[in-house]
């Protein structure tokens, strides 16, 4: 059954009238600011898997503190056995360092008294007479 | 008999008269020392009249118990031997060999192609007076070889077939040390002579260490003293060899035989002066 000319006309005239409920601007602006945040958690890049883990973290309740305690402790244990032991890298001891520049010894010539070339023979130093 | 038979005899004569004689003339002489690890053998060869044969009694081997040998048979010899140099000489009282000529020195050979008795060439690298940081106390020559290095006492001659040195003791498969010809004549003069090897002393002291033949001292009394050698002088010539450093000196002075007068430049200060000594024997 359609509607008569004047029936649209004074459902027309009740819609005029019509207004939003109370708060219903307030709202609109939560939901607007949750989703941006939303948007942001989804977002790559450190600030998103930061926003996400916080998220997730607010999101586990009570249970948050046992996850935490783990967290520290695998933490400390970490650092306990990565940390250098302090034996190697213990400083070498300090060398004395000898700025004086000694002249080299002289080497010694020997002089053979005859052509045995054995490498174990054995000549004279020193000034020699003839 | 057919003319062919006694033509092939004929032949056979020649041929083993030519190899006789070719035997004859390659005899082998050599001589063995008695070391501690068994006997050490040298090729001989005769110099001078025929009846000297010199040989090299290399490092731990008992020079002065050398035996010459001919042809395996050991010969009824006089041995003389020079205790700095090595070198042995042996007197036969038999009859005179065909003695090898002697070149009239070995000083001038570096760089020269020289001819092994025997077989193979050589050439002289250059002079060693020192090993491993000792002096020696003669020069030697370096010698590389063509073929495989000699025995010690192979004669070394120059193309005209004079010896101008003696092979000595072996440094590689293909290099040796060879005594120069000057030290043969040195010794043989010394056995013909006095029938002894006896060294030079003049009475003067040098430093090995010193950068040039330098006099450190000269002894009262001595042939240098009485020559007019002071300390400070510094050597420029003994007899025929220059000298630049120390180990010229001493190869110099190795050739200095007692009684035989030797001339000498030496420089004092910004002068140089000649002077003649006669070493006197070393006692």
């Amino acid at each position: 059954m359609k509607p008569s000319v004047e029936e649209i006309g004074s459902l027309l005239a009740l819609k005029r009238h019509e207004r939003p409920e109370e708060g219903y601007f307030d709202d609109f602006l939560r939901e607007f600011h949750q989703r941006r945040r939303e948007e942001e958690a989804l977002k790559a890049g450190p600030s998103g898997w930061l926003r996400r883990a916080s998220a997730w973290f607010s999101s586990l309740g009570a249970s948050k503190w046992a996850y935490g305690a783990g967290l520290a402790y695998a933490t400390i244990m970490a650092l306990f056995l990565l940390a250098p032991d302090s034996a190697q890298v213990q400083s070498a001891p300090p060398v004395p360092v000898n700025y004086k520049v000694a002249p080299a010894e002289p080497v010694a010539v020997e002089q053979l008294n005859a052509l045995d070339l054995r490498p174990s023979s054995q000549g004279s130093t020193g000034e020699q007479e003839f | 008999m057919s003319s062919s038979y006694w033509r092939c005899l004929l032949a056979l004569v020649v041929a083993w008269s030519i190899s006789a004689f070719a035997a004859h003339a390659q005899s082998a002489w050599d001589a063995v020392f008695p070391g501690p690890g068994g006997e050490s053998g040298s090729v001989a060869f005769p110099v001078g009249d025929g009846r000297f044969f010199v040989a090299v009694a290399l490092s731990e081997m008992q020079a002065d118990a050398g035996r010459l040998r001919s042809s395996g048979r050991v010969l009824p010899t006089e041995v003389f031997v020079d205790p700095v140099s090595r070198l042995v000489v042996f007197h036969v009282s038999g009859p005179a060999e065909r003695a090898l000529p002697l070149a009239a020195t070995g000083s001038d050979l570096v760089g020269s192609e020289l001819r092994v008795k025997g077989g193979g060439t050589g050439k002289a690298g250059g002079w060693i007076k020192q090993i491993n940081g000792k002096m020696l106390p003669l020069s030697l020559l370096k010698i590389e070889y063509s073929a495989a290095v000699p025995r010690a006492g192979t004669p070394l001659m120059d193309s005209t077939g004079a010896v101008v040195a003696v092979a000595h003791q072996t440094t590689s498969a293909k290099t040796g040390y060879a005594l120069p010809v000057d030290v043969v004549k040195r010794v043989l003069a010394d056995v013909q002579g006095a029938g002894k090897v006896s060294r030079g002393w003049i009475g003067l002291n040098l430093r090995p260490d010193a950068a040039v033949p330098q006099v450190t001292s000269v002894k009262d009394g001595s042939p240098s003293a009485s020559a007019g050698v002071k300390s400070g002088d510094v050597l420029l010539e003994v007899g025929d060899r220059q000298l630049s450093d120390y180990a010229d000196a001493v190869n110099a002075f190795y050739y200095l035989r007692p009684g035989v007068s030797t001339p000498v430049r030496l420089k004092r200060g910004t002068q140089e002066i000649s002077l003649s000594l006669t070493p006197v024997e070393k006692r």
